[in-house]
């Protein structure tokens, strides 16, 4: 016998050794067709902040730390009836820092969606639209509330409005895929009252393209406030572990110009690199997380470290590049069986006395989560 | 001059054939247009399991969508191929971003090029067809560098025309991991395939994933079924 048939066949004798103890068996009960479809998640946090003494916030605490803790439900059901969806995410959250204490309860979304075919949707209600191709930030989502960078990936409440979605796949090798939305928007004292500081009414049509194994998004957005805004959003993928993206906005009564540019690159060893710069003309207020003009996030995340599965081990930066300041946080996430998550990580503020993240009030903290899925 | 162009004949007459082989493979696997449900396992060395329940849904030989039914922390995931473009949905982000093949979206040996495959055919051709202790052997060479493996080994049932191992190569000519095909069932409409793949890896000693095959069905779908548009809407397509 040669050496590569005796390989062969230990090898099979170990992989047919390790299979009599295994489940070839099928539940076809799981897979049985329902009338809806419900989930969610209940989530807990705790941020243990080490007080920054030199921030003009520090009178609020007078303390060398202070801890925070969030409580969190979410539940999403869907119920289908013919061509008709009715959807639904209601969202509780409970925030208690020191002894101050806020709760808050939503429907992040609340909506009909009616398609008699893969071609025509038309929705009415609350939901998100979730516009642009970038990870922590997106211009172009304009009909949307902002994305919270430190937790892009979270659910996000929408806005009540109007949506019909024409979709059509084409028989073509450059253009593959075309997809034309248009949206109606209503805001004033009784309806959106946060969308805009007048009341206003917001038409927009975004058009898509898959061209050349391209995503392509044009988006043109009127409202009676003649502050029209139009821009872009790209994605390609130049390797198959190297993608790249860029949204551009212009806003037009504000003469504003916003852009991001991004990629994204898995090594060989399973390491994820996420990089985005963000650019705006003009600062904007500083209620939202990236206000300033300039900024350049990272996160870098390997899988399965040390061969250890269902982990991941992060690390990332937030780098205000007008006043220098920045935020790193080193991380990890470890993946239960039993649909629980887990993930610690280790954040830190720096910058002078009057950048953006130097001014905080935590100076550096210790941030634990725990999610349960069901 | 008349006797190149026989011999140019003969190659190309030969190469059809050796395909047609491959093509048979892939007609016995899956239909062209079918929707599947299958379970992935992986075993880690102590035991422990992870199950995943997916969905499946394709047409033609580059259109697939895989929609998560379990566990709870991955249902309404859905990840989606046209072509070599491969995009995931995550249900809280909402909106679909591009991943890459060599990815894996649960983990353990799999990656989403295994998960989400379409047809040696299509991703491969064939360099060589040998007999090997009763066994016909063939050797697969990728057709571009968009495909996650460059060289497949692949052992071949001759009774099902089915793969029964395929071992898959980098382009260093290193082992990544190797596919057992087991269980020839017969799932109805002429389907007769393994219902179990195996893989192990030495990149992940002691740990083993399995795919085990519930349903497989020809179904028929609108292109526009396998758009980013519609991979919100992947759930419906199982009605």
């Amino acid at each position: 016998m040669s050496l590569n048939l005796r390989i062969t066949a230990l090898l099979s004798f170990v992989v047919l050794g390790l299979s009599a103890n295994d489940d070839y068996s099928f539940d076809f009960e799981e897979i049985e067709l329902k009338s809806y479809k419900f989930g969610g998640f209940i989530k807990g946090e705790h941020k243990y902040q080490n007080t920054n003494t030199s921030s003009a916030k520090y009178s609020s605490i007078n303390d060398s730390s202070f801890n925070t803790y969030i409580g969190q439900v979410q539940a999403d059901l869907d119920y289908y009836l013919d061509s008709f969806t009715f959807s639904t995410q209601l969202n509780a959250k409970y925030t208690k820092i020191d002894d101050d204490s806020d709760d808050e309860i939503n429907a992040f979304q609340a909506y009909i969606s009616y398609s008699p075919n893969q071609n025509h949707t038309f929705d009415a209600g609350k939901k998100s639209l979730k516009w642009g191709k970038g990870y922590f930030a997106n211009p172009i989502a304009v009909l949307d509330r902002d994305k919270d960078p430190s937790d892009p990936e979270a659910s996000r409440e929408g806005y009540i409005l109007a949506r019909y979605s024409y979709n059509k796949s084409l028989q073509r090798d450059d253009l593959k895929n075309i997809s034309f939305d248009t949206v109606y928007l209503k805001s004033d004292e009784s309806i959106n009252n946060d969308f805009s500081s007048k009341p206003s009414r917001v038409v927009a049509f975004k058009a898509y393209f898959l061209y050349m194994d391209t995503d392509i998004d044009l988006i043109y957005v009127s409202n009676n406030e003649a502050n029209e805004k139009i821009g872009f959003d790209i994605s390609k993928n130049l390797e198959t572990n190297f993608e790249i993206h860029a949204e551009y906005k212009k806003e037009n009564s504000i003469k504003n110009d916003e852009y991001l540019l991004g990629l994204r690159y898995l090594t060989a060893s399973d390491l994820t690199i996420i990089s985005e710069y963000l650019y705006r003309k003009s600062v904007q207020s500083t209620n939202l997380a990236l206000y300033d003009r300039k900024y350049l996030i990272s996160k870098l995340s390997q899988k399965e470290p040390f061969e250890v599965l269902y982990s991941t081990l992060y690390v990332k930066n937030t780098l205000n590049i007008e006043d220098s300041s920045h935020q790193d946080s080193l991380g990890v996430i470890y993946e239960f069986s039993n649909n629980i998550n887990l993930d610690i990580s280790y954040l830190k503020n720096t910058g002078g006395a009057n950048t953006q993240f130097g001014k905080k009030l935590a100076n550096d903290l210790l941030w634990s989560q725990i999610k349960w899925n069901f | 001059m008349l006797k190149k162009i026989f011999l140019f004949i003969a190659i190309a007459i030969l190469s059809a054939d050796a395909n047609d082989i491959l093509v048979k493979i892939d007609k016995n696997l899956s239909p062209g247009m079918s929707e599947s449900y299958k379970k992935l396992v992986n075993i880690e060395p102590d035991g422990t399991k992870k199950e995943f329940l997916l969905y499946q849904a394709r047409k033609d030989n580059d259109k697939m969508v895989s929609l998560f039914l379990k566990p709870d922390s991955e249902k309404g995931r859905a990840t989606l191929r046209l072509g070599d473009n491969m995009w995931l949905y995550l249900p809280d982000v909402g909106r679909a971003i591009r991943i890459t093949s060599m990815q894996s979206v649960v983990g353990g040996v799999f990656n989403n090029s295994d998960i989400m495959r379409l047809d040696f055919s299509t991703e491969y051709d064939l360099v060589s067809q040998k007999k090997e202790n009763s066994e016909t052997v063939l050797e697969l060479k990728a057709k571009n560098d968009t495909v996650a493996y460059d060289k497949l080994i692949m052992k071949v049932d001759e009774k099902s025309l089915t793969p029964k191992e395929v071992a898959c190569y980098s382009s260093t000519d290193m082992l990544i991991k190797t596919l057992y095909y087991k269980d020839i069932k017969d799932f109805g409409n002429g389907i007769v395939r393994p219902a179990v793949i195996e893989t192990i890896s030495p990149f992940y000693k002691g740990y083993k994933s399995i795919m085990v095959y519930g349903k497989i069905e020809p179904k028929k779908f609108s292109d526009e079924a396998f758009t980013i548009e519609n991979i919100s809407k992947a759930q419906e397509l199982r009605r």
